[in-house]
C-alpha cells in the first residue's frame, strides 16, 4: 500500500551500529544503518549472507545479548527508543508490539510442545486469557492463516507438520497479539517454490487484515520485487541503496544493486551466453575496506571510493532514493580508469590479481622488494587492511606464503601510479 | 529397493559388479550443494584433489607419477580460475564460491564425461551464484561435458540447460527442450512452477499460487500424483496414472489433459 | 504395541543368555579349579565328591553343566553357595536387594534434585563466578573416590566427632529395614546417600549445564525470546524440558547399574548388606553360583532400566513417539 501519508513512520532507525569485540579487535557487523518503516508498509531488507540483515533484526528485537556485542544508534518505535529500553520493557514489547518469524520453522518451534501450546503460551504471556480462551483464539488464528482443520492441527507437534503448515503456524503465533510490526527473517527460504508463493501471498494480505507493517529480510530479489513497497539493499553491513521498490528495480543507482540485478539469470527473453557476474566475494567483517565496501568488486571504482567510506545518507528523506556510493559526475565510463588488472611481479609464478573475469577494473600493483626477493607467491586475494599513509599514498597488505611452507607472513604491496589511475586526493 | 535401468554409454550399469563399475565411475562425477561438507576440512586442497589420481590409473593402465599429478592439479586450478597457491590451503580458508570451484575441480580430476551436479549453486549468494553458473557453462564448452544439473531455481535451470525434466513426487512429469518446457509448459505443475518463481520485476503479473503442499512420498496419491493440487483436475486423474507421452517432437508430458498451445 | 514388547523381551532373553554364558565360561575355562572340590569342601569324602559331581553334572559336557546351573538358578532356585555351604543364593539376593534399592533410591533423589538445581543455576549464570564455582564443585565431586570419601565421613561421624552434638545422632554402621523402623532406616542411610550422590551430582550437573547452554543457542529459544517470555520461563519450560531428554536417559542407565550392584564400594564402606557387598564377597571367595546370581540380577536390572528409559523417551520426546 502506498504510504504517502504525512504520519510519522512506525519505526525510524537511525545510525544503527552493531559490532563485537574479539581478541581486543572491534569487528563491525552493521555500520550506521538508517531506515524507516511506515504504517502498513512492507520494507524489504536485501543482502547476501554476512551483510548484517539478520543482525539488524535481532538488534531491533533486543535479542542480541552475547558478551562483547555493542549496539548503538537509535530506533524510534511508537515514541520509544527500542535500543534504550530495559530488558523488562523490551520483553513486554516483544511478541505483543513487534513479532518475528524465522527462516526454518522446524527448528524455530520447541520440539516437545504442540503448536497450539506454543501459540497459547504467547497469547497468555501478553494477555490475561484463560487456557480455553487462548486455545479458541489460537484455533481461530490458525484458521485465518489457511491451516486446514485448525483445531486438530493445534494439537500436533512441529515435526508432524509440513514446512508450509509450520510456517503458517509460525505466522499465526507472531500475529497472535496483533503486533504493529512483523519482522520476517527469510520466511520462505526453506520452502518449496509453490509453497513460497502461498506464504508470500499470505504476507501481502497481512497488512490489510491485521494492519501490521512488515520488515521482510531476504536474499532473494524476486521475493522483494513481488512483496515489498520499499527496499533497502545492504552490502557488508552498510546500506548500499534504498528507495521504493519500483524505482530501485527500474533504475538501480548503486553499482552493487545494478550488478546484483544483472547477475540474476533472466526467465524471459534471449538467454545470455554468460551471466554478468560480480567478481570476488563479499568481504569478511574484519577485512572490510575502510573505503566503499564494494570497491574491490566494483566496475566503477575510482580513487575517491577507496580511502574513506562513501557518504552515507545521514538523514533518510522518505521516498527519496540515495545510493550510498561516491558522487560521480555522470555515469563513469570504464575507460576512464585503467583497462585491466595485472600484478606486475618479477617472479613468473606469481598469480595475477584478482581473477576478475572480463570487465574493466582500475588498480595496478607492483610487488615490492620483499616479495620479489623471496620465492613466494601471492596467497590471499582479499586485501586484509588498507591504511592511509601520509602523502595520499596507500598501501595494501596481503598475505604471502613461501611455496611449500604452510606459514604465512605479510608483505605489503605498494600501489604504483599508473597513468590512467587518478592520483589519490 | 530400486528397479529399472541406468544406461551409461550404451551399457546398463544398474547391476554391474563393483569391479567393472569402478573404472566407469571415473567417467561420472558429482558436485554437491554443501560446498563445505563435501571437502575434508583437515586436508589441503592439493591432497584432496590428488587422491583420486593416486587411487585410479591412467586410461592405459599406468600409475600417475607425482609429476603428472602436480601438472594435472595446476591445470585444474587454471580451469576453475583459482590461484595455484590454493592447493596449499585448507577448505575453511576459502569463501563459499571458491569452495564450490574446488568441488568442481575435484569432480573434474579424472576427466569425467558426465558430471551430476546436485543443487550446486543454491547455497551460494546471488552475486557469487552467477560466477559458478558461468563456470559450469565455460567448462561444458571447453571440456565437452555432459551435465545432469539438479536445481530448484528455474532461472538457473533455464540459463544452463539444453533440456529440462520436471519432477514431482519422484516421477518426471514433463521433459523437453528448455525453451519449450519453460515457455510453453504443458503440464499444470510446470505451469504453476513457472508462475510461482518470484521474478525481480516489480508489478509482474501475479498468479494464484498452487494450493496445498507436496504430499508425503510415503503415501503418494492414487492416479496422477499431482491430482490433489492440480487446478484442472478431472475424475480420470484420481484413478489413472498418466504416462510420459510425446506431445510434440522432443517434448513429453505425463498428463491426461496437457495444456497445448 | 505387541511387537515392540516382544522384541524387547527377546532382547532381554538374549542379553541374559549372553552374560550368563560368558560368566559360566570364564569360571569353568579357568584351568586348575575343580569345581567339585570347591563345592564339596576341603578333604571331603569321595562319596560326597561323587554326590556333588552328580548333582551339578560336572561329569558331563559343559553345555549340560550350564543348563543345570541355569535350571537351579531360575527354575528350582535351589542353587547353593560354594563358599557358604547350604546357603541358597536366590533368597540371599532377595534379602540384599531392598538394602541396595533403599540406598540407591535415596541417593538418586539427592543427585537428581541437586544436579538439576546446580545445572540450571550455572547455565543461567553462564560465565559468571557462580557458574565457575558450581562447576568447580562438580568437578571436585567427580574426582573424589567414593570409598575414600566414605571412609573419611565414617572417621568423622563414627569416631572422632561422634560424641559432639553435631554427629551424635549418627547410628552405627549397618542397615535398619524400613519395615522395622522408618526413622532408623532414614538415619542409617542418610550419610551413605549423600556420599554415593556426590559423584553423580558432579557428573549430572556438568552434563546438564553443557546441554542447557547448547540448547539455549537453539533457534527455538530465540523464538521463545522473540515471543516476549520471561527468562525463567524460557530456561525452565523450553530449555530444561528439552534437556531432560538426555538427562533421563543417562539417569536410567546409572540408576540401573547402581541397583544392579554398582554401589559396591559404598555398601562395603558403610557395611550395608546389599547386592554390591554380596558380589564383593562372592568375588573374594570365587563363589561361582553367587557371582552368577548377582551378575544375572544386575543384567536383569540394566535391561529393565533400558526398557524404562525407552518408555520415558516416548513420553518426553514426541519425535520418538512417531518414529515407532
Amino acid at each position: 500500500m502506498p504510504t504517502n501519508t504525512p504520519s510519522p513512520p512506525l519505526l525510524d532507525v537511525h545510525d544503527l551500529c552493531v559490532s563485537f569485540t574479539s581478541r581486543g579487535q572491534v569487528i563491525p557487523i552493521v555500520e550506521n544503518l538508517s531506515f524507516s518503516i511506515g504504517e502498513q508498509e512492507i520494507l524489504g531488507l536485501v543482502g547476501e549472507s554476512g551483510s548484517g540483515k539478520s543482525v539488524t533484526a535481532m538488534a531491533l528485537m533486543g535479542l542480541i545479548d552475547a558478551p562483547g556485542v555493542h549496539v548503538s544508534g537509535f530506533a524510534r518505535f511508537k515514541g520509544q527508543d527500542l535500543l534504550g529500553l530495559s530488558g523488562k520493557q523490551m520483553r513486554a514489547l516483544r511478541g505483543r508490539e513487534i513479532a518475528m518469524i524465522f527462516q526454518d520453522p522446524m527448528t524455530a518451534f520447541t520440539p516437545v510442545y504442540t503448536i497450539g501450546w506454543q501459540i497459547d503460551e504467547q497469547l497468555r504471556a501478553h494477555q490475561s486469557l484463560s487456557r480455553r480462551q487462548a486455545r479458541t483464539r489460537t484455533v481461530e488464528l490458525l484458521g485465518e492463516m489457511g491451516v486446514p482443520d485448525p483445531a486438530n492441527t493445534a494439537n500436533r507437534y512441529p515435526h508432524q507438520l509440513s514446512g508450509g503448515l509450520r510456517q503458517r503456524a509460525m505466522i499465526a503465533m507472531a500475529l497472535s497479539c496483533n503486533p504493529s510490526l512483523l519482522i520476517a527473517d527469510e520466511p520462505t527460504t526453506a520452502l518449496d517454490v509453490t509453497v513460497q508463493a502461498q506464504i508470500l501471498d499470505l504476507m501481502r494480505r497481512l497488512r490489510t487484515t491485521y494492519g501490521s507493517s512488515v520488515l521482510l529480510i531476504t536474499h532473494d530479489m524476486g521475493v522483494v520485487a513481488e512483496t515489498c513497497d520499499s527496499t533497502l539493499v545492504l552490502y557488508s553491513g552498510r546500506a548500499a541503496e534504498t528507495g521504493t521498490t519500483q524505482d530501485l528495480f527500474a533504475h538501480p543507482q548503486h553499482p552493487y544493486t545494478a550488478a546484483l540485478l544483472a547477475s540474476i539469470p533472466p526467465m524471459n527473453g534471449p538467454r545470455p551466453t554468460r551471466l554478468p557476474a560480480i567478481p570476488g566475494a563479499p568481504p569478511q567483517p574484519l577485512e572490510r575496506p575502510t573505503g566503499c565496501a564494494f570497491a574491490p568488486r566494483c566496475t566503477y571504482t575510482h580513487a575517491s571510493c577507496l580511502p574513506a567510506p562513501p557518504p552515507r545518507f545521514a538523514r533518510l528523506a522518505r521516498r527519496i532514493r540515495l545510493p550510498a556510493c561516491c558522487p560521480r559526475k555522470g555515469i563513469p565510463s570504464p575507460s576512464a580508469f585503467a583497462p585491466a588488472q595485472h600484478l606486475f611481479c618479477e617472479k613468473p609464478h606469481a598469480v595475477p590479481f584478482p581473477h576478475r573475469a572480463g570487465g574493466s577494473s582500475s588498480l595496478i600493483f607492483r610487488c615490492n622488494a620483499a616479495f620479489a626477493g623471496g620465492k613466494g607467491c601471492l596467497q590471499d586475494l582479499q586485501p586484509q587492511t588498507r591504511a592511509n599513509t601520509p602523502g595520499g599514498r596507500w598501501r595494501l597488505l596481503y598475505r604471502y606464503a613461501r611455496r611449500g611452507a604452510g606459514s604465512c607472513r605479510g608483505i605489503r604491496l605498494r600501489q604504483v601510479h599508473t597513468g590512467a589511475l587518478p592520483a589519490a586526493a | 529397493m530400486s528397479a529399472g535401468q541406468i544406461v551409461f554409454d550404451g551399457q546398463d550399469i544398474t547391476r554391474l559388479p563393483e569391479r567393472i563399475l569402478r573404472p566407469l565411475r571415473q567417467q561420472m562425477q558429482m558436485v554437491f550443494q554443501d560446498s563445505y561438507a563435501s571437502l575434508n576440512p583437515r586436508r589441503r586442497i592439493g591432497d584432496l584433489l590428488a587422491e583420486p589420481l593416486r587411487v585410479h590409473r591412467t586410461p592405459d593402465g599406468r600409475k600417475h607419477t607425482p609429476m603428472t599429478i602436480a601438472h594435472r592439479l595446476e591445470e585444474l586450478m587454471e580451469l576453475v580460475s583459482l590461484p595455484r597457491a590454493a592447493l596449499e590451503r585448507y577448505p575453511h580458508e576459502f569463501s563459499g564460491g571458491q569452495r564450490q570451484r574446488i568441488n568442481i575441480a575435484r569432480a573434474l580430476v579424472l576427466s569425467p564425461r558426465l558430471v551430476v551436479a546436485d543443487e550446486p549453486v543454491s547455497a551460494l549468494d546471488v552475486s557469487v551464484q552467477a560466477q559458478i553458473v558461468n563456470l559450469f557453462a565455460d567448462l561444458q564448452k571447453s571440456l565437452g561435458l555432459t551435465y545432469v544439473f539438479i536445481a530448484h531455481d528455474l532461472a538457473v535451470v533455464r540459463q544452463i540447460s539444453t533440456r529440462v525434466a520436471v519432477m514431482y513426487l519422484g516421477a518426471i512429469v514433463e521433459l523437453g527442450e528448455t525453451d519449450t518446457v519453460l515457455h510453453n509448459p504443458a503440464h499444470p505443475y510446470t505451469i504453476a512452477l513457472t508462475q510461482a518463481v518470484p521474478r525481480p520485476i516489480v508489478g509482474a503479473a501475479r498468479h494464484a499460487p498452487l494450493r496445498g503442499e507436496i504430499p508425503s512420498p510415503v503415501n503418494k496419491p492414487s492416479g496422477c500424483r499431482f491430482h490433489t493440487r492440480c487446478p484442472a483436475v478431472q475424475t480420470r486423474c484420481q484413478n489413472e496414472a498418466p504416462t510420459l507421452t510425446q506431445i510434440a517432437p522432443n517434448h513429453r508430458v505425463a498428463c491426461h489433459y496437457p495444456v497445448l498451445k | 504395541m505387541i511387537m515392540p514388547l516382544l522384541r524387547r523381551l527377546g532382547q532381554t532373553v538374549f542379553v541374559l543368555f549372553g552374560i550368563s554364558a560368558l560368566v559360566f565360561a570364564v569360571f569353568f575355562a579357568t584351568p586348575g579349579a575343580d569345581p567339585t572340590a570347591r563345592i564339596a569342601g576341603r578333604n571331603a569324602a569321595p562319596q560326597t565328591m561323587e554326590k556333588v559331581r552328580k548333582e551339578y553334572g560336572f561329569d558331563r559336557p559343559l553345555p549340560v553343566q550350564y543348563a543345570i546351573m541355569m535350571k537351579k538358578l531360575f527354575i528350582t532356585r535351589d542353587l547353593a553357595s560354594y563358599a557358604n555351604r547350604g546357603e541358597l543364593v536366590v533368597p540371599e539376593i532377595m534379602r540384599a536387594a531392598p538394602v541396595t534399592l533403599s540406598l540407591v533410591s535415596g541417593a538418586a533423589v539427592i543427585w537428581v534434585v541437586l544436579s538439576i538445581g546446580m545445572g540450571v543455576v550455572a547455565a543461567a549464570c553462564k560465565g559468571s563466578w557462580i557458574d565457575r564455582t558450581l562447576m568447580m564443585a562438580g568437578l571436585v565431586g567427580i574426582s573424589i573416590p567414593v570409598f575414600w570419601l566414605g571412609q573419611v565421613v565414617n572417621l568423622i561421624t563414627q569416631n572422632r566427632y561422634h560424641d559432639t552434638w553435631l554427629f551424635s545422632w549418627v547410628p552405627g554402621l549397618g542397615y535398619v529395614p524400613f519395615t522395622q523402623s522408618p526413622c532408623g532406616w532414614f538415619l542409617a542411610l542418610v550419610i551413605p546417600w549423600c556420599v554415593l550422590a556426590v559423584m553423580f551430582v558432579g557428573i549430572y550437573s556438568r552434563i546438564l549445564r553443557a546441554d542447557l547452554v547448547a540448547i539455549m543457542g537453539e533457534d527455538f529459544i530465540r523464538t521463545a525470546r522473540a515471543k516476549g517470555l520471561s527468562p525463567t520461563r524460557i530456561l525452565l519450560r523450553h530449555g530444561l524440558r528439552t534437556a531432560l531428554i538426555t538427562f533421563v536417559s543417562l539417569f536410567g542407565m546409572d540408576f540401573a547399574q547402581l541397583v544392579g550392584g554398582g554401589a559396591l564400594l559404598t555398601e562395603v564402606v558403610f557395611g550395608l548388606p546389599g547386592v554390591g557387598r554380596l558380589t564383593y564377597q562372592a568375588l573374594n571367595s570365587l563363589d561361582l553360583p553367587l557371582i552368577m546370581a548377582t551378575v544375572m540380577y544386575s543384567a536383569v536390572f540394566v535391561v529393565l532400566a533400558n526398557a524404562l528409559v525407552d518408555a520415558a523417551y516416548l513420553f518426553l520426546d514426541p519425535r520418538v513417539r512417531d518414529a515407532h
